[in-house]
């Protein structure tokens, strides 16, 4: 037997998931924040239990085991990195502290971006009276202005070293352009301190770390690695080291946060970002294309946050725009999967200073007190609390059971909130569940219209405790022909690794003109600009593929980059539709792939034929594929969901301002062929579907169910 | 002129028909909520589309709104941006339903754009343009969309958009009163082509201009999309509920705090450098109720040069400021202005002839914001709003504003404003804490810098620092946010550079402080010509200039050393310009300020060993930043006896300070020393 095992420590849980001749088997523990290797060790057992075997005989007999943390944000949270240093050009020490000024903004809420009576810029992770600036200086074109001066460097290092320096990061202006300057450090540093003296201490390069134009952000990203760098590696220590004791032989994989895995040594610290929601996203992407889907909305409601992202011909190709890490803005490539305050622990209020609008979230009750009906002491009126006073929720058989919810409580809440209104409870619950829908339906619609596609020509994924429970809801506003639910919906991000490949970026910052209007022959004609900076990152990208056990025949490469008109500042991302340059064609196949996206985004009135089209960063990724396990299926049944069907209840439909007779039915009882007419409830060990009038809910053989208009 | 005295003045809103208010009430209030969100994310949508479309520097840096009017031309709701244009941006709308709705040779139909930039049909400046479009439902205007951004270079006398040697409107470059420039949503070629003509970089213009257009044109797409889902009656009664909700809130604001008179003054000098004198800005503000009336009356005259400014734009400067601090939870709206009312009177600085120059106003207009700020301040102290006072933040008074324009390191014409300083002042101290370092764009509070790498890859500068000043920020309890401090060296240029100062008061700062902090500082623009920096840079025993003291320090090491307030000068590769984005005013007694804090101040270099000592009176080690807390306390106290003996009667203050009147030669626009109003008692408290 062989299996392959993905983990996904979370800030709650640690989920595990096992896939197997067996089908998926999965596994939920409390995330261990002390030490992670418990939960690690504990969700293994779990595990092994479920195949009857000892958790040295699962490990011996796995072939893959892959990991996402977000250890990373915990030690960002608390401070917990170590003392560092910062090596940068003499004149521009406050890089860190001035940054672009209003990145006292990045990271938080949107509604608090507008209060700049409460601006506070955080603290850098690395204080001013621990950095230096060298006497140097490289101009836009790499050329060297003020020489570096060796013994100004030694100078400034041992300063640093006086001072309790732990790590140096050298980040010097235009080094991603001549890292000449940077590198003579990092020698001055190996000099100073070799390796084999117990002083020895990490030097982190900009220009190695992120070889792109803008040094705040390129500073971040080098900080950042910095400082993650040591609890990581000594968690990952940790973990290798139990896997070790357990037998297990093969590579630790790790999940990026561009929808693929690496071995550990090959894995920067801020690549793991985000990487479990991403992992999410790429389950989908596979999905989508085992359904054949060309354009799929994933959308994620929990208790506090609703996360969505996209995915394109079964590809996931949107980044965002601009990545923060905790509060330091990167331009690191992440892909997107977007996040904002509303899940069922929303709170509903009514907002004073704007005449008593209603209003739901963004804070939330979370989980603890949580929703009135948890009982827990919680008085707020909440989204999960509507949810029971309309009847969508049971609360006798809430999270299968395990959970009782008391609906007087959140009777007492909706009616508190909707007494100013001359609202009854149930009234008052109708329009927290219309607004919170509306929230996040006018939040995709936003999102996806800004990357110029629109909603209504996707398929809706919903996963999450509370997303199959009110994607009705904010498809109402989409507009989306289907909707699919899925088994497993609660482990999904770890079940993500399951399906991901080896896949790492490289990226260089290289301006080349494609376009040139005032020029007799307006291509590009002479290639090897273009051909050369792709050239030069394949050639790292196939040491990689080598370095992962790989033939480089096995490496699949794709080019990205950013483009804009010449002179225009922001640029946007364009698949390139080849990877090097071999003819005329190919400049302008890539001209044209830059105009599409544009006119997509922003119509064709905003075009600009009479402008020069510039790249501006490359980006190339190379993908091997790993084993991937075939998701099980199920004999196909009649149509008839009696075998399910637990009974009906008065649930008050919104739409139809009344209560309505609905049909409860056992999510474990529907098998595929099903099909369930609304108005339905289907009821779920993890999540609630709600089915309204005028849809049909059919399970097919993955026990998949397609929500669509009658 | 055709100027529109009564649409300039219409600040309050349109009056609401039966039919609006009937479609109104017809929302539910979860409607309400659901959909008024959707407005608000929808101008959101549309200024992100905005700023990436953008070609000026100011668009990727958020200098941008994007709004949505009633029908009637009422703003209704925008972005966060630069709440300047929005509170501005009705005049035009309201100018063109008024005069060309009717007129055969203009009329306003259904895929038409326009576009205006005039200042004086109820504009800021030359640079702001407002592209609108009149969104047709059903074959009625049921809305207007638009999109407005600061626009870098306008022609005019000098590159950049400001002219500050200009003594009529007529120096200062484009001026285009609200015209047609699209029919059947395609672009009029022959009138954007004219007016690209006149302007230094038509590449940029234009970029912007179908910018504009384009997010226009998907603002219409989707208010559209919105009629059709919920019918026009609905959108109609949308509009008409949030005009009258939000204005309902900022009454309720307004009314929540105490009545009274709050007066300050601001003084400036050196108008223009053609002469130099004395002017003052008078304000009061009338609080009453839910009214605010700003009385500029005993300002001084025009100032014959380009520091003027229109009524109407004092009260948009104090509308942008309550919207980025007192009404910073409401939704941006035309509703929040309804309350202000200014008096100017004519042939003050504040309301001089049309014919008049105004480009650079924003030098007076900023700090003559934060002074009616101050005001507010004292307003909200003893209201539900006090967590929301901050002290008056960096508006860069002119020093961080600098304009160059020439041929850059490509060999392309280029004119723009130098921005990233001052996108990097102080904010305001609270009640609570220090104003945040290099952290606001004084009108735009979305505004960003961005990075050196990000500068020197358009412009041909190097820059060979960029640091926090030293005792810049206002010293206090809380002390004011820091600005920052820069240094560039021409470096690739194709062409010598044009380089405009607007400076204009250095020695009055732009940033008081409030309740016993002191002002923000001052620092001159620096102008470093005939620098061997070659030289300089290969000999490592030299240690360059890393902060704007250091250059101020450096006479020794570099020869030729003008620091001087300028027009227009050109600069070739190797001369540099030195220029500082402001800091705040502080907030509270300096002698309650944390040792602690100020020993943290010296080690970041914010500041000075000298002024904590003399101006905290904080005992510390230099060497190692350790305060001595017993001798602080005996410090401070003997500091406070002394201020209790430097102390006198008013009447003894009086008289000491009529022996500091300045020149009579300097006091031709102030009027009486020491109160500029005749026959007005001095101590009704000016400044």
């Amino acid at each position: 037997m062989s299996f392959t095992i993905d983990i996904d420590i979370g800030g709650t849980f640690t989920d595990c998931v096992l896939v197997g001749p067996g089908g998926i088997m999965r596994s939920k523990t409390p995330t261990t924040a002390y030490d992670l290797s418990v939960g690690f060790r504990r969700g293994i057992e779990d595990l092994a239990r479920q195949v009857d075997l000892s958790s040295e005989d699962l490990i011996e007999q796995s072939n893959v085991i892959r990991y996402s943390t977000t250890s990373g944000l915990n030690t960002l949270l608390q401070r917990t990195g170590p003392k560092l240093g910062l090596i940068t050009t003499a004149g521009h020490e406050h890089v860190l502290i001035i940054g672009r000024s209003r990145q006292w903004a990045d990271g938080l809420p949107v509604q608090e971006r507008r209060q700049l009576h409460r601006a506070v810029k955080p603290e850098p992770l690395i204080p001013l009276d621990m950095t230096v600036g060298l006497r140097e200086r490289i101009d836009m074109n790499g050329n060297v202005l003020i020489p570096i001066d060796r013994e100004d460097v030694r100078r400034k290092v041992q300063h640093l070293v006086d001072q309790g320096a732990q790590g140096f990061i050298v980040s010097l202006l235009w080094s991603f352009r001549n890292p000449a300057h940077e590198q003579l450090v990092r020698e001055v540093i190996e000099e100073e301190y070799p390796d084999y003296y117990l002083g020895a201490m990490p030097i982190i390069l900009s220009s190695d770390v992120q070889p792109k134009r803008h040094e705040y952000t390129r500073s971040n990203v080098a900080v950042l690695s910095g400082y993650l760098h040591r609890d990581m590696s000594e968690q990952l220590s940790l973990l290798t080291e139990q896997l070790r004791d357990y037998g297990y032989r093969k590579p630790l994989y790790l999940l990026n946060n561009i929808g693929g895995v690496a071995k550990v040594p090959r894995t920067r610290a801020i690549d793991t970002f985000g990487a479990g929601p991403v992992a999410g996203l790429m389950a989908s992407a596979h999905l989508a294309r085992i359904y054949d889907l060309p354009r799929v909305l994933v959308t994620d409601m929990g208790g506090t946050s609703f996360d969505y992202g996209m995915v394109i011909d079964g590809q996931c190709q949107s980044y965002v725009d601009w990545p923060v890490i905790d509060r330091w803005a990167t331009e690191n490539t992440m892909l997107e999967v977007s996040s904002i305050g509303a899940g069922g622990g929303s709170v509903a209020w009514t907002n004073e200073a704007l005449a008593g609008r209603l209003e739901v979230g963004p804070k939330s009750a979370g989980s603890n007190p949580g929703p009135a009906c948890y009982d827990l002491g919680g008085t707020e009126p909440t989204v999960a609390d509507a949810d029971v006073v309309l009847g969508f929720l049971n609360p006798d058989n809430f999270l299968g059971g395990r959970m009782p919810l008391n609906r007087e409580k959140a009777v007492q809440a909706m009616e508190q909130l909707g007494k100013p209104m001359g609202a009854s409870a149930e009234e008052a619950a109708a329009m927290v569940k219309e607004i919170i829908d509306a929230r996040m339906g006018n939040i995709i619609v936003k999102e996806i219209s800004l990357r110029g596609h629109a909603a209504g020509d996707f398929v809706l994924f919903a996963y999450g405790g509370a997303g199959p429970t009110h994607c009705a809801g904010y498809n109402g506003l989409l507009k989306a022909p289907k909707i699919m639910t899925f088994p497993h919906a609660s482990v999904f991000c770890a079940l993500g690794g399951a399906i991901m490949d080896f896949r790492q970026r490289y990226e260089a910052s290289r301006q080349v003109t494609m376009f040139d209007p005032a020029k007799s022959n307006p291509y590009l004609d002479d290639l090897d600009d273009f051909n050369q900076a792709v050239s030069a990152l394949q050639s790292i990208a196939i040491q990689d593929v080598r370095g992962e056990g790989f033939e480089p025949e096995q490496a699949v490469f794709e080019l990205e980059m950013d483009m804009s008109y010449a002179r225009q500042h922001n640029v946007m991302r364009v698949r390139s539709p080849v990877v090097t340059l071999e003819s005329p064609e190919d400049v302008q196949a890539v001209c044209e792939a830059y105009t599409r996206a544009y006119v997509n985004r922003y119509t064709d009135a905003a075009l600009e034929p009479g402008s020069p089209i510039i790249i501006h960063n490359f980006y190339l990724f190379v993908t091997a594929p790993l084993e991937k396990p075939r998701l099980p299926t199920y004999p196909r049944g009649g149509e008839d969901p009696g075998a399910a069907h637990l009974g009906e209840r008065q649930v008050y439909w919104p739409d139809a301002k009344s209560r309505l007779a609905t049909g409860i039915y056992d999510a474990d009882k529907l098998t595929p062929g099903n099909l369930v007419r609304g108005p339905a409830i289907v009821e779920a060990p993890d999540t609630t579907v709600i089915i309204p009038r005028e849809m049909t809910y059919t399970l097919d053989e993955y026990l998949t169910g397609i929500m669509e208009e009658r | 002129m055709p100027v529109d005295r009564d649409v300039l003045d219409q600040i309050g809103l349109e009056p609401a028909s039966q039919a609006e208010l009937d479609a109104a009430d017809a929302i539910s209030p979860s409607e309400f909520s659901v959909y008024m969100t959707r407005m608000e994310l929808l101008c959101e949508e549309m200024k992100q589309n905005l700023v990436n479309m953008g070609f000026a520097p100011h668009l990727e840096l958020s200098d941008c709104i994007v709004p949505v009017f009633s029908a009637k031309g009422d703003l209704v709701i925008g972005s966060g941006g630069t709440y300047l244009h929005a509170a501005t941006g009705a005049i035009p709308i309201k100018y063109m339903l008024k005069h060309f709705t009717d007129d055969p040779s203009v009329g306003i139909n259904d895929g038409d754009l326009f576009l205006c930039n005039e200042p004086i049909y109820g504009g800021i400046h030359l640079p702001d343009f407002i592209t609108f479009i009149p969104i047709f439902y059903e074959g009625e205007i049921i809305a207007w969309g638009a999109a407005c951004n600061h626009e870098p270079e306008v022609g005019g006398g000098e590159p950049g958009g400001y002219t500050p040697a200009a003594k009529s409107r007529f120096e200062e470059g484009l001026h285009v009163t609200p015209v047609k420039i699209a029919e059947n949503f395609t672009l009029k070629n022959d009138i954007s082509e004219m007016m690209a003509f006149m302007v230094r970089d038509e590449r940029m213009f234009m970029g912007d201009m179908r910018a504009r257009m384009a997010t226009c044109l998907k603002m219409r797409e989707r208010i559209l999309e919105l009629c059709e889902e919920k019918g026009k009656d609905f959108v109609v009664g949308l509009i008409r509920k949030m005009l009258d909700t939000i204005s309902e809130a900022a009454k309720d604001r307004i009314r929540s705090m105490n009545d009274g008179i709050y007066r300050t003054a601001y003084f400036f000098d050196t108008v223009g450098g053609i002469e130099h004198a004395l002017n003052v800005a008078h304000i009061a503000i009338d609080k009453k109720g839910d009214s605010l009336t700003i009385d500029m009356t005993g300002s001084s005259p025009p100032t014959g040069t380009a520091l003027n400014a229109k009524p109407h734009m004092v009260r948009a400067l104090l509308a942008a400021d309550l919207m980025q601090y007192l009404f910073s939870d409401l939704p941006v709206s035309a509703a929040v202005l309804q309350p202000l009312k200014v008096i100017a009177p004519e042939n003050t600085w504040a309301n001089p002839p049309d014919e008049d120059a105004i480009s650079t106003n924003l030098r007076l207009l900023g700090p003559v914001t934060n002074y009616m700020h101050t005001c507010f301040v004292k307003m909200m102290f003893d209201s539900p709003y006090r967590d929301y006072i901050i002290t008056p933040i960096g508006t860069g008074g002119g020093q961080g504003h600098f304009q160059a324009g020439g041929r850059d390191q490509y060999g392309r014409v280029f004119g723009y404003t130098r921005i990233e300083v001052s996108n990097a002042s102080g904010n305001g101290a609270t009640v609570e804490r220090d104003g945040t370092d290099a952290a606001v764009f004084w009108y735009a509070g979305f505004g960003d810098s961005r990075d050196i790498e990000w500068v020197e890859t358009r412009y041909p500068y190097l820059a060979l620092f960029r640091t926090m000043m030293t005792d810049q920020a206002g010293y206090g309890k809380h002390r004011g946010g820091d600005g920052v401090g820069i240094t560039y060296i021409i470096h690739g240029a194709s062409s010598p550079l044009r380089i405009v100062h607007a400076n204009s008061m250095t020695q009055f700062s732009a940033e008081p402080g409030i309740m016993g902090g002191y002002a923000g500082g001052n620092a001159p623009f620096l102008e470093i010509r005939k620098i061997p920096w070659k030289e300089l840079f290969d000999d490592p025993s030299i240690t360059l200039p890393r902060t704007f003291h250091d250059m101020l320090d450096a006479q020794d090491l570099i020869p030729s050393y003008p620091t001087q307030i300028s027009f227009t000068e050109l600069f070739a590769n190797g001369d540099a310009i030195g220029a500082v984005g402001h800091s705040a005013g502080g907030y509270g007694d300096p002698l309650e300020r944390e040792p602690q804090a100020v020993a943290a101040d010296v080690k970041q270099e914010i500041c000075s060993p000298w002024t904590a000592q003399h101006v905290y009176h904080v005992a510390f080690d230099e060497a190692t930043g350790l305060v001595d807390e017993k001798k602080t306390a005996r410090l401070r106290s003997t500091e406070r006896a002394a201020r209790l003996k430097r102390g006198k009667p008013y009447h003894e203050f009086l008289k000491e300070w009529e022996q500091e009147r300045p020149p009579q030669e300097y006091m031709h626009r102030y009027g009486p020393w020491p109160w500029a109003i005749t026959g007005e008692s001095s101590t009704n408290g000016a400044g």
